[in-house]
């Protein structure tokens, strides 16, 4: 899956939890979960499941444990994606 | 160190749905897991657990000058005493121990966490904004080392973690704020700060 194609998914799923919603206009590659988007650290669970659930994919602990940017969630999808 | 996380069980209610599948296995451990779902209410020990698990790693975060993570496994909480009002309990992060204590009602649970046990905290929770808590830590402390309320900044440091300054130095840093949906809190411990008071 390419980049771009994984960050429009990933805007969708991220929608329905952000709080700040001037900073979601400007979602990229460089947006920050928390400081950004001020999603609520419980809905990053949520967040975890449904990129799970989109992308058909497990991310274990030590992945979910960097997934601060969307940078971030990005290179753990495409490695998890590789390794099936 | 001090870490503190306030939770707005109405807006957590409708926020989360900690039932939805995969949710639990994500944030808790199997025995947190058993402490949960052998509970009579087991929307409360899911957030004081998660509220525990929160101020923990802010304490951990301050004294190692870490990262943020995300990462919920690695804080192993254990409730130690458990009334309908509070509750005291310990938290495990890569073989260090801290301390908590809540202060649960039906409106909100409040966690404060120190590495020292029952070194005392000073807790404010109030319904407002976090200008106002910020304001009224300044006052406390101010009031409690005898000085001007207005000589004292708050700021944060590279991690992003808050502290107050005086006269362009440390002045206070075991403090910690917290907000969610209605409420807005501090813990501050006052115990020994002397020693960690730096002042020019």
């Amino acid at each position: 899956m390419e980049t771009k194609e994984i960050i429009y998914c990933l805007k969708k799923i991220v929608k329905p939890y952000v709080q700040n919603d001037l900073a979601f206009q400007d979602f990229g590659q460089d947006t920050d979960f928390i400081k950004d988007l001020e999603i609520n650290s419980a809905n990053l669970v949520d967040i975890v499941l449904d990129v799970e659930d989109e992308f058909n994919i497990a991310i274990d602990n030590d992945s979910m444990d960097n997934m601060l940017t969307v940078n971030d969630a990005v290179e753990i999808i495409k490695t998890k994606q590789k390794e099936q | 160190m001090i870490g503190n996380d306030v939770i707005d069980l109405e807006l957590a209610g409708s926020q989360s749905n900690w039932r939805r599948k995969g949710f639990l296995q994500k944030v808790f451990s199997p025995a947190e897991q058993e402490i949960i779902t052998t509970s009579t209410d087991e929307d409360k020990l899911v957030w004081l657990l998660w509220s525990m698990k929160e101020a923990a790693y802010k304490a951990h975060q301050r004294e190692f000058q870490l990262p943020r993570r995300l990462n919920w496994l690695m804080q192993e909480c254990s409730i130690l005493e458990m009334t309908s009002g509070n509750a005291t309990g310990t938290i495990e992060i890569e073989g260090h121990l801290y301390s908590s204590s809540s202060e649960i009602t039906s409106e909100y649970i409040h966690t404060s966490v120190e590495k020292i046990p029952a070194s005392g905290f000073k807790n404010v929770i109030l319904e407002g904004s976090s200008s106002a808590v910020k304001k009224l830590l300044i006052t406390k402390v101010a009031e409690h080392f005898d000085v001007e309320p207005h000589e004292l900044q708050l700021k944060k440091d590279a991690q992003g973690m808050p502290f107050l300054s005086r006269k362009e130095c440390i002045f206070l840093d075991r403090f910690s704020f917290s907000g969610h949906g209605r409420f807005s809190a501090y813990s501050l411990s006052l115990i020994n700060c002397e020693t960690s008071v730096k002042q020019s």
